[in-house]
């Protein structure tokens, strides 16, 4: 008689970079189990609103499961409120959701992405029970130990010895960010079995949403 | 970490996936259903210009024991959406009374709402992740097909509720079997019609039944387009077994 | 403990243009302590020939140590220079020869051919599989950074100072996402009749 468990990897990739007028939120598309693919045209972004959308590696499962819940707890803020959540009350929101499940956690890695009311980008992510960071760049999943240290290297200011606290400088464009996000998800592919297929890059700024696909590795 | 399952190939159920210091029963108080009995191997699905094909052979397995020969293992939901499960045999019957209610309850409501595609998978997706999260499992991976307005869709999911949707799948067995196959078809002729989809979803089983014990030649098809759904009768392929004669070390 | 991580310690190597370069990390660990940060893992095998040895330091030594002898031994029978081709399938005999309790190392061997001047980089495990067609090679606590950055960074034919900050850039920055990796680097660039090597210094947390 076997012991059952309720988790599953199915690995992937996601990360977001938060610039003054913009925010850059990018996932690939591959969804797997152990050595399996069980999906190449599985993109992890789910848009909540109009300027804060949610991405999350891990177990699929838990994360369908979350995205239906902060789905729902909008739908119901609209309804009360007569306006979409901000992306704060969005990311204040996660913590509880996952904290609440601290005994079973959802096995996730997820990442709130927006602007807030002023049009600047705002990035948050967590670890499975809630515990939130708010850098400006970030990366989660399976390729995470592959690309942050390149991210902090062109982003983050750590070229040189200072302790710079880790936020996008100014002059960092949002076309420079797709750049910058386009490459590490062509190296991650590169070395990474569980991210490729192809990569989602979703530009937020005030004009609007523009979402562009790139081909990856497909082996 | 996390442990692969692949619940539909008794072959990989045999292996000890299971860890071994939780496999004593002794002093435990409780033990739900926590493997598969009778079990139906891999399913095939494929979308096409303007509809879905499912495939499934007709067998129950019990172990490696051939118990069943000639059960369904699609599900005609309505007209424009359709069912394919690989898996536990029982907990499958026990979804087919989960849908027929919920169809009845829809029907007696008569306000036009019935299932579509999208809507069958996204709660079979709850019904099984909930099983789940209760430690009790429904051992099935779906394969949820249909027209959702008009447009092809084809969805999978398995027992932990992971949910995802293709232009093609194949669960079990046939991921490792068919699914390049599939890809490779996909590929060659992507605005593929129904009678390229059927034959490559035959030809599926076909390659399924050669390398897979717990699958036969005896099968079924489901396909829905614009003029509705429909399950066809069961049928049967006849195996090419040349080959086999110049297979040396066994005679 | 894992003897790979006991000490801790990273090495990459990286291909140029008729140029090579190493780089290796000085914390020297004992599991999360550092008892040392002047501890390059990077050996002279010849005059342009490198050996990085990350893994458990008293292994390290002990190859090191075996290992020049047999290239002593060998430039004497054969009255010529060691070639990076045929010191690398020495240390994969010399590694398979333990191939059941192996030494806990992860070599990374980065050298100019002493006829042709090309470039050589390779890495293996500790049983000596080893891969020779890539331009770059890493090893140690922070492989997967190392790895990522690698593949971001690296462009072909770099010259030797644009070779320099490009994998002074990768060993910093991998580095100081590694706990058992760091206090600052050294990195040697092999040229044709010369070889430069410099320390870089890193946050030492």
């Amino acid at each position: 008689m076997g012991h059952f468990d309720p988790y599953d990897d199915n690995g992937g990739t996601v990360a977001a970079i938060a610039g003054q007028d913009y925010v850059l939120i990018a996932s690939d598309s591959r969804l797997s189990t152990g050595s399996t693919i069980l999906s190449r045209f599985t993109p992890k972004i789910y848009p909540l609103s109009k300027v804060t959308v949610f991405a999350c590696a891990g177990f699929h499962g838990d994360v369908l499961t979350l995205v239906k819940q902060l789905e729902i707890r909008m739908k119901l803020y609209v309804h009360e409120h007569g306006e979409e959540m901000s992306t704060k009350a969005m990311m204040a929101l996660l913590l509880p959701t996952l904290y609440g499940r601290r005994f079973f956690p959802y096995y996730v890695r997820p990442i709130v992405a927006g602007l807030d009311r002023e049009g600047r980008g705002l990035v948050a992510s967590y670890d499975p029970i809630g515990t939130p960071e708010f850098f400006d760049y970030v990366i989660q999943g399976s390729a995470e130990n592959l690309v942050h240290p390149f991210l902090n290297n062109q982003i983050g200011a750590k070229k040189t010895l200072s302790d710079v606290p880790i936020q996008a400088p100014p002059e960092l464009t949002l076309e420079k960010a797709v750049k910058l996000l386009k490459d590490s998800f062509l190296a991650a592919a590169e070395r990474d079995v569980y991210t490729g297929d192809t990569v989602t890059l979703m530009a937020i700024t005030a004009k609007g949403t523009e979402t562009t696909e790139y081909q990856l590795r497909r082996d | 970490m996390a442990k692969r399952y692949d619940i539909n190939s008794a072959l990989l159920r045999d292996l000890p996936l299971i860890n071994g210091s939780h496999s004593s029963a002794v002093g435990q108080p409780k033990a739900h259903t926590q493997s598969p009995s009778v079990s139906g191997t891999a399913v095939i699905g494929v979308a096409f210009k303007g509809g879905i094909v499912l495939a499934a052979d007709t067998v129950g397995s019990y172990g490696t024991l051939c118990k069943l020969r000639t059960i369904p293992r699609l599900l005609r939901v309505n007209k424009s959406t359709v069912l394919a499960m690989s898996g536990d045999y029982a907990d499958f019957q026990y979804i087919e009374q989960l849908i027929a209610k919920k169809t009845m309850q829809d029907f007696c409501s008569d306000d036009g709402y019935e299932w579509t595609p999208k809507s069958l998978h996204s709660w079979l997706t709850r019904i099984l992740y909930n099983a789940r999260s209760k430690f009790d499992p429904l051992w099935n991976s779906y394969v949820v097909g249909g027209l959702e307005d008009g447009v092809p869709y084809l969805g999978g999911l398995t027992m932990l509720g992971i949910s995802y949707t293709a232009p093609y799948m194949a669960t079990g067995f046939g991921r490792f079997i068919a699914q390049p196959f599939l890809a490779d078809q996909l590929e060659k002729n992507p605005e593929m019609d129904e009678a390229a989809a059927r034959e490559v979803a035959i030809h599926s089983l076909r390659l399924l039944y050669y390398r897979n014990r717990e699958s036969s030649n005896k099968y079924q098809l489901t396909v829905v387009t614009k003029d509705g759904s429909v399950l066809e009768p069961i049928k049967e392929f006849e195996g090419v077994w040349d080959t086999a004669l110049m297979i040396r070390g066994y005679d | 403990m894992n003897p790979f991580s006991y000490n801790g310690g990273v090495c990459v190597a990286m291909k140029g243009d008729k140029c090579v370069a190493i780089a290796s990390d000085h914390r020297l660990g004992a599991g999360r302590l550092t008892v040392g940060t002047d501890f390059p893992k990077v050996f002279e095998m010849g005059p342009a020939l490198y050996l990085g040895l990350p893994g458990l330091t008293s292994d390290s030594l002990t190859v090191v140590n075996k290992l020049k002898f047999r290239v002593n031994l060998y430039e004497l029978s054969e009255n010529r220079k060691i070639k990076p081709h045929s010191f690398k399938a020495m240390l994969e005999h010399f590694l398979y020869e333990k191939r059941f309790g192996g030494y806990f190392i992860a070599p990374v061997i980065a050298g100019l051919d002493p006829d042709t001047d090309e470039p050589f980089v390779t890495a293996m495990d500790m049983l000596g599989a080893g891969e020779t067609n890539e331009p770059f090679a890493v090893a140690g606590t922070a492989e997967e950074s190392l790895l990522g950055l690698c593949e971001a960074l690296w462009e072909p034919n770099l010259k030797p100072d644009d070779l320099f900050e490009t994998i002074s850039q990768v060993i910093l920055n991998a580095v100081d996402f590694d706990c058992l990796a760091g206090a600052g680097a050294t990195v040697h660039v092999i040229e044709k009749d010369k070889v430069t090597t410099r320390t870089i210094k890193t946050r030492m947390d």
